[in-house]
């Protein structure tokens, strides 16, 4: 499935004084099988950026489409194109920054499975869905008729994940869901993202702060900065301009800057910079 | 003596998980699906001395204990056993539990929820306020201290209106306005954006050098335990290790056994370490690395 | 959905009124809705009207702020509004069915909307102008005489700060869980009252989570900031007299007098428009 975005803008406050505008003049396509980080500092518009692709914020002007098929309707809507148009929308899976707090259920399971739920899934079908969502987190049988709320930090975290998981969207965007998690859980967390994304042929986007992150899972890397999108292109395209990087507060990673330090060409990861030294 | 000094501390949170919070009553259900957990310290023995005008990183998983640790060194939690001596005064001693207080400053991980305050400077007032010092003295320390973090243009505003990088200076303001001997960072930079991240690193260290106030950070950033002048690692409660950053990211394994990652570089040197090159385990700074390299 | 609640949130500014002590305000807020129960004629709500007005450009609080506060006000007014209108005996003018319609009644409602509306626009005003804390402030010195009878003056003064403080960050707070549970597919506005009630526990239950999360936090904060309840605590600014707070007694004063001599005279003369 292809998100495409024609032309979009949103503006916060329209009409009033405090107008701001959140995001403009954004074209863009997402939605091949491959592992996407948006990067920009705060306030740069990523976090309505993402709200948009799932339909959760409407933009200003300009359309958001799903394979062509747009997924705003103008007018009266009745209660089945209603329903139609929030199951296309749960086509792309949103997890917010900290998504623990949205869990709310008795148990594990039942909490993973109100978004299959609300799909209109059978209490079975749904249970299936969830304990697939689970496993593919990693989250353990003997966990799942517990409270959520017993969990430690980084299981609620991949609970939550789940949750989104299960309703099996085709793109799944992820705001910085390795903020506050220590150094171990970050890796975990990504590296079953990876997972997921390579055995599901999904499209996983994510929101990242960390350039050391973005480096090692990115595919693709879009940039944006003050509403707009600056830089879109594959991780190594986007990394190599530095200097704009740099200037709207991003940087690249430690290695790429040492290893470009060194006079050899900037590298992407660990790995990449060890076997380039070495040559 | 040195600043602080814990002689094999131990900390037991109190069960309650039985009992309802509400009604009091003993939840069955619960009863019988869990077996009992063996009661279980949140911190073990812990020995270790922190001198004056250092600067500490704590690091660990989460879960290790490191915030529970830090909870001790102003006397917010008492040691189940053992003994914690905070700038002399034995922290179990509760005449002087404000003095400990007052010269050990915590900034906590939410910025939200630690400004009391609905105008910055009344925040920063705050803990003067508790101490009842006189009207004129709190004005005049709180623009002190908030000239200090960088922050006094925003004196007047609401903290809502503000990034978390400035909320948490904030909170460094109203600690500094008590003449604090000690700043103590339980997470503080974990949920800011990477400027977020620098302006308070930047500020509590330019405090450390400038005015000699120890800062003790724990944290999850490697990065900002490469400056330390000494870290402490935490595993399941226990102190697992301690050294200096060249001491601590040389034992790569037992860094990776606290559940932790090495700084990106120190990751780089081991690397090429293991595919044979001649790299001194304590080499951590990009130029230490670089110079190691060329002497190939 | 919870956005832009105005209602109660200070407005920042430097007026006269702004200015003013809070304990001022406070009995003034007494005096207004006193007033506001005195009055029972026309004349008064063009006396009280034009004060307000006059409170209010003082105060440099634009209108529109104001109204956006009375948004969830309005519901109020209409129901009672509905009920004066259509359920008031008196001398009818109009009936159907279970309704009727008097000129009483009319007035009734038309009286009981303004009191509703400036009730609340006059209580608003003094939170407008006036920073929580201060606000705080002058509560405890108002209830620091009843300190001997153990009214907990203080501890109810904090806990209105915290709750003010607090309110636009819940607020927020309740929009993102919102959007996180629409992003599981979640539907707030289809089904019986029942379903919608039900559907409420996703938003309710991470609500209530997260905000005795925050409270252990700020409890934590407070403490490790030596907060030890109000004895021996001393205040940045204290509250001190200034003339122009002795001035504004006096005018409240003779706002009260004038409301009761209007009301008195007004009801000699008029024979309509009363209640």
């Amino acid at each position: 499935m292809i998100i495409k975005l024609d032309n979009v803008n949103y503006i916060y406050n329209q009409g009033s004084s405090e107008e701001v505008k959140a995001v403009s003049d954004i074209n863009l396509e997402i939605g091949e099988d491959t592992f996407i980080c948006i990067i920009g500092s705060t306030g740069s518009g990523k976090s309505t950026l993402i709200q948009m692709l799932n339909g959760l914020l409407v933009p200003t002007t300009g359309s958001v489409t799903y394979d062509g098929v747009p997924i705003y309707k103008e007018g009266k809507l009745t209660k089945e194109e209603k329903k139609a148009l929030r199951n296309l929308r749960c086509h792309v899976g949103l997890v917010f920054q900290y998504p623990e707090y949205q869990l709310f259920e008795e148990t594990v399971l039942k909490d993973v499975c109100y978004g299959p739920k609300n799909l209109g899934l059978s209490e079975e079908e749904a249970k299936e869905k969830a304990i697939e969502a689970l496993t593919a987190v990693g989250v353990s049988e003997e966990l799942f008729e517990k409270s959520p709320f017993e969990l430690s930090g980084g299981e609620k975290r991949r609970v939550a994940i789940a949750g989104v998981l299960a309703m099996e969207p085709d793109v799944i965007i992820l705001d910085e869901p390795t903020a506050g998690l220590d150094p171990a859980g970050k890796v975990e967390i990504l590296d079953l993202l990876k997972n997921y994304q390579q055995e599901k042929h999904v499209t996983v986007t994510l929101v990242s702060h960390s350039m050391e992150e973005v480096a090692k899972y990115a595919k693709r890397v879009i940039a944006m900065h003050k509403s707009k999108v600056i830089l879109d292109g594959t991780t190594r395209e986007v990394f190599s301009h530095r200097k704009e990087l740099e200037d709207i507060g991003l940087g690249v990673p430690e290695v790429y800057e040492f290893t470009e330090s060194l006079g050899l060409e900037g590298a992407l990861t660990v790995e990449e910079a060890c076997s380039k030294i070495l040559q | 003596m040195s600043f602080i000094k814990a002689e094999k501390i131990k900390y037991r949170y109190p069960v309650m998980e039985d009992v309802d919070a509400f009604s009091g009553e003993e939840k069955e259900k619960d009863k019988q699906q869990e077996e009992p957990k063996p009661e279980e310290d949140a911190i073990k023995d812990i020995s270790l001395e922190i001198q004056a005008g250092q600067f500490i990183c704590i690091l660990g998983m989460n879960g290790s204990g490191k915030s529970t640790f830090a909870k001790h060194l102003n006397a917010l939690l008492l040691p189940t056993e053992g003994t914690l001596w905070v700038d002399g005064i034995d922290t179990n001693e509760d005449e002087q539990v404000w003095d400990i207080r007052k010269s050990v400053g915590m900034v906590f991980q939410n910025p939200d929820n630690q400004i009391i305050g609905s105008v910055v400077d009344e925040d920063v007032a705050f803990g003067l306020e508790n101490l009842g010092i006189p009207s004129e003295q709190i004005q005049e320390s709180v623009s002190r201290s908030l000239e200090e973090v960088g922050m006094k243009d925003f004196a007047k505003y609401s903290p809502n209106k503000l990034s978390g990088g400035q909320k948490q200076r904030v909170a460094v303001a109203g600690i500094l306005a008590m003449e604090p001997k000690c700043i103590v960072l339980d997470e503080s930079t974990a949920m800011l954006d990477p400027r977020g991240r620098d302006e308070v690193m930047d500020t509590v260290l330019r405090l450390n050098k400038e005015k000699g106030i120890t800062v003790i950070a724990i944290t999850h950033y490697m990065e900002e335990a490469l400056d330390a002048d000494y870290i402490f690692v935490m595993k399941k409660g226990e102190l697992f290790m301690q050294g200096t950053p060249k001491e601590i990211f040389s034992q790569d394994e037992k860094i990776e056994e606290a559940g932790l990652t090495l700084p990106q570089l120190c990751q780089l040197a081991k690397a090429l370490r293991e595919k044979g090159m001649n790299i001194p385990k304590d080499v951590i700074t990009a130029d230490e690395l670089r110079e190691a390299i060329k002497n190939q | 959905m919870f956005k832009d609640i105005t209602i109660g949130q200070y407005y920042p500014g430097n007026s006269i009124i702004h200015k003013l002590d809070p304990r001022v305000k406070l009995l003034g807020v007494v005096v207004y809705i006193a007033a506001l129960f005195i009055i029972n004629n026309i004349w008064g709500f063009i006396f009280l009207t034009a004060a307000m007005v006059v409170l209010i450009s003082l105060s440099q609080v634009p209108l529109s702020h104001i109204l956006k506060g009375l948004k969830f006000v309005w519901f109020l007014v209409a129901l009672a509004l509905f009920f004066n209108l259509f359920f008031s005996d008196g001398n009818i003018i109009w009936s159907w069915w279970i309704f009727h319609m008097s000129t009483e009644g009319i007035f009734r409602a038309i009286f009981f909307a303004l009191r509703l509306i400036f009730v609340i626009v006059g209580a608003s005003m003094l939170t407008y102008t006036t920073t929580p804390t201060t606000l705080t402030n002058g509560l405890e010195k108002v209830f620091k005489p009843l300190d001997k009878i153990h009214f907990p003056g203080h501890e109810i003064a904090m806990m209105m700060s915290i709750a003010l403080r607090f309110i636009p960050i819940l607020t927020e707070e309740i929009n993102k869980i919102i959007k996180a549970q629409l992003a599981r597919g979640a539907d707030f506005d289809t089904g019986g009252v029942i379903a919608k009630a039900k559907g409420m526990i996703p938003i309710l239950v991470p609500l209530f989570v997260s905000a005795f999360r925050r409270a252990t936090d700020l409890a934590t904060a407070m403490e490790s900031r030596c907060y030890h309840g109000g004895n021996d605590r001393t205040k940045m600014f204290p509250l001190k007299y200034e003339k122009r707070d002795k001035i504004a007694y006096f005018i409240l004063l003779f706002y009260l007098l004038a409301s009761i001599a209007i009301t008195i005279l007004m009801n000699m003369f008029l024979t309509w428009g009363t209640v």
